[in-house]
This record gives C-alpha cells, sequence and structure tokens, in this order.
C-alpha cells in the first residue's frame, strides 16, 4: 500500500534567504512540466474525438483545428450502418463477447492456481509456480508461428472461443496477482472451518473466494485490457470480416489499400476516427472508474518482481 | 514485502501441524490430489497455449515449414542451421536489423529518461489529488488498445489534415516541418514517437515505486548535511533505484521485437523505401503476409531477436549487478 509521505522537495533549501522565492519556484516548475506532459498525453485522445465529431467540410479544411465548430453524429451512424460497413457492430460484439469469455476464463484458471499454490500443498509446488513465473521472461521465438499451426490443427482459427482460450493461456500475471492476494489473507477462518470438517473445495467457494474478490477484479481489469486492445495475434487468426474484433477491424477499413473501404475519401477520416473513438471508450472508462484497483495490483506485481 | 512473506510462511506453518482433534480432515487437507485438482485445469490451459508455442516455435526456429507447402510440414524434422546460412545472406534481413536497432536507440533511453523525469517530478507535487491526476493521465496511454493510439497520431502525422504539422508552422514557427509518414527519413521516428508516447507510462509508473520506497529520512539527513537539490538526486535518488533501473532495462529489452506499430502505421510494406521495416515485421510478413507463409525462416528471425533480447538482459544484469532488495 502506497503511503503518501511528505518529503522535502528537490528544489528545497534551509535557506533563509529566497526562501519564498524558492518555495514558489518549487511548487511551480513541476506542476508546469507535468501539465505540458499531460496535454501531450491527452493530445491524440482530444484528436480522435474532435475528428470523429467533424464533418467532411471541418476535417478536410486547410487549417485544422483543434476542436470541432460543428459536431455531428454523423461519422458515427457511417460507421456502425452504411454499406461496407455492415460487418462493424458484428466486430464490436464479437470484441465484447472475447473480452468477456477471455476475463472469466483467467479469473476462475488463475484462482485456482492461485488457491492451489498459495493454500494447498503438493509435491512441486513452489518449483513449478517460479516456472510458470519465470516463463513470463522468456522470449518469444516464433511463438506466434507455433500457434498458427496449433489453432489450426485444433480448428479454433477464426472463432472467438479459440481467441478466448488462446488469450487465457497467459496465466503468468494473473496467477501471480491471485496467490498474493491468497497469501496475505489471515487463516483463521479457514482452520475453524477446517476443524468442523470441510474440504479445500467447500473452503475454496464459501471462504477463500468471496474473500479475494479484489484481486479478482484486478486480474479481471488487466485481461479485458488486454484482450480488448489485442491486435496481432488476432490478425493472425481471424480471417472473416464477420469474426473480427473491433480492433483488427478498423485498422482495416484505415489501410487505403483495403477492400473493405468502398466509399470515397469523402469520409475517411472522420469514420475512422468515430471507430477509434469506439475502440478507446471502454477501456478509458474501466480504467478511470477502477483506477484505484488497477494501480495497487499493477504496483503488487511490480514490488514482488 | 517482507511482511506478506512472513505471513505466507506462517499460513503454511499453520497447516503443516497436525490440528488437534481432526487428523483425517487434516489429511485431507493435505492430499495433494487436491492441489493437483484446483492447479490442474489452468496448468494444461497454460501448457496448451502458452509453453507448447515456446517449444513448438524453437523447434520451428531450425526447419524450413512452409505453410502453404504441406510437404513441407513436420513436427520433429529439422533442416540443420540452413535457416540461419540463409539469413546471413539475406540483405533485407540485415537491412531490418539495422532498422530496429535504430528504433531501439530511439525509444529505450529517450522513453527511460521521460519516465524518469516524470517520476521525479510527480514525486515533488504537494498534493495528493493533483499527484494522483497526473499519474492517471501519464498511464491512460499505456492501457489505450494499440490499433487506436497508432492510427490517430497517423492521422496527426498526415501533411494536410493533421495537427502536428499545423501546430508545428503556426504555433513554433518551423517553416517546412517534415513529412513523417512520407520521408525515409522521418518514418522511422515517426513511428517511435507512438510507442514511446504510449509506453512511458509503464515505466514511470515502476520509477514511481522505486521512489516511494526511498525514505524521507534520507533526503532529510542529507538536507541537513548541506546536499543540494541535485546532489540529492545524483546520490541518492539514482543509486537507489537501481533496482528499478534494471527492471525497466530488462522489460525494455522486448522492444527489439516490436510489429505492430510498424504494421499499423505502414502496412505490411514497412514504410517508404522500407524505412520502417523492423525485424520483427519482416519476419511477421515472412510468415503470413507473402508467398508461400514460410513459418520456419520467420521463426528464425525471431529467434535470433530473441536471443538479442536475452543477450540485452544479461548485459543489464551484468552492468548494474545488483543484488535485489
Amino acid at each position: 500500500m502506497i503511503v503518501k509521505r511528505e518529503r522535502p522537495g528537490v528544489l528545497d533549501s534551509w535557506l533563509a534567504v529566497g526562501v519564498i522565492r524558492q518555495l514558489r519556484l518549487d511548487r511551480l516548475l513541476p506542476n508546469v512540466v507535468l501539465t505540458v506532459i499531460v496535454l501531450i498525453c491527452l493530445l491524440p485522445v482530444v484528436w480522435a474525438v474532435s475528428s470523429s465529431l467533424k464533418g467532411a467540410k471541418e476535417l478536410y479544411q486547410a487549417v485544422p483545428s483543434l476542436l470541432p465548430a460543428h459536431p455531428t453524429l454523423g461519422n458515427y451512424t457511417f460507421i456502425l450502418t452504411r454499406r461496407g460497413m455492415e460487418a462493424m457492430p458484428q466486430n464490436l460484439l464479437n470484441s465484447i463477447e472475447v473480452s468477456i469469455s477471455t476475463l472469466l476464463l483467467t479469473v476462475l484458471l488463475a484462482t485456482m492456481a492461485g488457491y492451489g499454490f498459495s493454500r494447498l500443498r503438493f509435491p512441486g509446488r513452489d518449483g513449478l509456480f517460479y516456472a510458470i513465473t519465470m516463463l513470463m521472461f522468456v522470449p518469444r521465438a516464433g511463438g506466434l508461428m507455433a500457434a498458427y499451426e496449433l489453432m489450426a490443427f485444433l480448428h479454433l482459427r477464426n472463432s472467438d472461443w479459440g481467441l478466448a482460450l488462446a488469450f487465457s493461456g497467459a496465466l503468468s500475471i494473473p496467477i501471480f496477482i491471485m496467490r498474493q492476494t491468497f497469501l496475505a489473507l489471515p487463516t483463521e477462518l479457514e482452520e475453524a472451518a477446517i476443524i468442523d470438517g470441510a474440504n479445500p473445495w467447500q473452503l475454496f467457494t464459501r471462504i477463500e473466494v468471496p474473500l479475494v474478490t479484489g484481486g479478482m477484479v484486478v486480474v479481471a481489469i488487466l485481461t479485458f485490457i488486454t484482450s480488448w486492445g489485442d491486435y496481432l495475434f488476432t490478425l493472425t487468426m481471424i480471417d472473416s470480416p464477420e469474426k473480427m474484433t473491433l480492433s483488427v477491424a478498423i485498422a482495416a477499413i484505415s489501410d487505403w489499400s483495403s477492400a473493405l473501404f468502398q466509399s470515397s475519401a469523402f469520409a475517411t477520416y472522420g469514420a475512422q476516427a468515430a471507430g477509434q473513438v469506439l475502440l478507446m471508450l471502454p477501456v478509458i472508462v474501466v480504467f478511470i472508474l477502477l483506477q484505484r484497483w488497477f494501480v495497487r495490483g499493477l504496483q503488487e506485481g511490480a514490488l514482488k518482481l | 514485502m517482507s511482511v506478506l512473506t512472513e505471513r505466507g510462511n506462517a499460513a503454511s506453518a499453520t497447516l503443516e501441524r497436525p490440528i488437534a482433534g481432526r487428523r483425517s480432515s487434516y489429511r485431507l487437507y493435505g492430499n495433494p490430489l487436491w492441489g493437483y485438482l484446483f492447479v490442474g485445469p489452468p496448468l494444461i490451459v497454460f501448457a496448451i497455449f502458452n509453453v507448447w508455442p515456446i517449444l513448438r516455435g524453437i523447434v520451428m526456429a531450425f526447419q524450413d515449414y512452409r505453410w502453404l507447402v504441406p510437404r513441407t510440414q513436420c513436427v520433429w524434422c529439422t533442416n540443420g542451421l540452413a535457416n540461419y546460412a540463409e539469413l546471413l545472406q539475406d540483405d533485407t534481413f540485415w537491412h531490418s536489423l539495422r532498422v530496429s536497432a535504430a528504433y531501439t536507440l530511439m525509444y529505450t533511453p529517450t522513453t527511460i529518461l521521460l519516465a524518469l523525469l516524470v517520476a521525479v517530478l510527480i514525486g515533488q507535487v504537494r498534493s495528493s489529488r493533483l499527484e494522483g491526476i497526473y499519474r492517471v493521465i501519464c498511464y491512460l496511454p499505456v492501457v489505450l488498445p494499440v490499433t487506436a493510439a497508432v492510427l490517430v497520431w497517423k492521422s496527426i502525422y498526415d501533411t494536410q489534415f493533421g495537427y502536428l504539422n499545423q501546430f508545428l508552422t503556426a504555433v513554433l514557427g518551423i517553416q517546412s516541418p517534415p513529412n513523417w509518414l512520407g520521408s525515409p527519413e522521418w518514418a522511422l521516428v515517426a513511428a517511435v514517437i507512438p510507442a514511446i508516447w504510449r509506453n512511458f507510462g509503464y515505466d514511470m509508473l515502476l520509477f514511481l515505486v522505486g521512489l516511494y520506497g526511498i525514505g524521507s529520512e534520507l533526503y532529510e539527513a542529507a538536507s541537513i548535511d548541506g546536499a543540494g537539490a541535485f546532489e540529492r538526486l545524483r546520490f541518492i535518488t539514482l543509486p537507489l533505484l537501481k533496482p528499478t533501473f534494471v527492471l525497466v532495462l530488462v522489460l525494455s529489452a522486448g522492444v527489439v521485437s516490436a510489429t505492430e506499430e510498424m504494421l499499423l502505421m505502414f502496412g505490411s510494406v514497412g514504410g517508404p523505401g522500407e524505412s520502417a521495416l523492423t525485424a520483427g515485421l519482416y519476419a511477421y510478413r515472412t510468415a503470413f503476409l507473402v508467398g508461400d507463409m514460410r513459418l520456419g525462416y520467420a521463426a528464425s528471425i525471431n529467434l535470433v531477436l530473441g536471443l538479442i533480447q536475452m543477450a540485452m538482459a544479461g548485459a543489464v544484469f551484468l552492468f548494474f549487478r545488483t543484488e535485489r532488495a
């Protein structure tokens, strides 16, 4: 748990002379620089939103402006209903399906494994856990190519479930997080239940799981963000336009050599921007609302590393 | 950190002692079968979709495996080092390796320094709420989907309708801003900037965590001894951040195989004159986008990249030679 403590600032000085001037500079400088950086961080997002709300005339005016003077929702209707974009609503649904299935599956598997690695005893437990964790750092040589062969062999290409299963394979970080969460729990409740004759499954469902919902939420958020935004793996595994996820579809319509994009350049950037906003929106919402949990989970993972 | 480990040990220690009066349930609890039951299914999924591709990929790196030519497809046959002999002759490969090197050199120091700078600055902010806001917004690009991030930058780079050149000429007064996406000199730079923008937040967070671990007593003692601002930075902050540096550098080694950003920004061509064709993109193209779909050859390229990555991580460890806290 990070506790913010008062620290002497970098520009503090114990000299009485010029203390006031020093103090002001001390407070001003970091904030000014940080504000500039924050604006740069936000610029692309603002640009995407404003482009998506601009009509064609504004998009292609000689001097591009940052904010739309006459906002319109035309680009959104374009990207969801126009001829040539029929697959888009389905792509959106696919993304939602894949992400939700992935996060449910991952949370389930990670929680089970986390419980097993922390509370149960079996030969090779710790070695296995370290192996799983260290695998995170092994560079993936030819992993995507081998995965291609594997998925084709299992007939899992071009399917939402296949994607969800494949994404759920990335269990190193989730198991790590869940195990940490379990280890931090006191054992008194469990011991009482054991004395009453509970078996591990009952312990798991009745006692442990309700106590680790925090960790489960962190894993869920991380998994959602990763699977929602995935591009390369999905691109490799899915061929048909109806089965694509939103991430891949947006990229496809932005590629000027793509056959999907039939209309003239008239609404190019606007519709693309609308797609990008649709892609970014769920992630931003999830992130800001649950930022507290998210940062804590990441810090726990990083601290232990 | 040590508190948690101790508690963890205490937890398993309690379970190791037989609980008086209920030996049968204890034995059930300590029965390895339960352990396998809980750990089994996750391990199966992990093994199939995570471990197997790694192993298979390494084997594939020694095969001439072409997806569109069935007779070359086998699981265990190898053609020795033929792939690597071919790699040595492959001009495009060497070009892509140079591009990757340039990309890494542009990306890594910039990202790490920027992350460090932002982390130190955020540490100076007094108000907790303001600090939280800065942190969240700086981390936001990290979670954005790659596709959206790169494509937005692509439209910002547009010389006619994009905002960047407009900003450069109107606000900063630069006369002829570069043709970001169209000129071979600038294309790679154009690809690096979104990557830095996207990833510096992650490193920044790691630095922040390291920074908060440094007790304020050290700074106070140094102030009393007369250390100025930059002395404190040099002699306290930076040395104590060494473990974080190691972590950040090791995690950044993966950038040698950057593929997605280039693919999204420039398509399979790899930019004007292939100036942005990183090795990762070249491998992907060879495997999935052109010709016979030579998965084997592409796996070889990735293996070389992986070895470079491990060498870099090893170099970092050797250079720092830190003990883990």
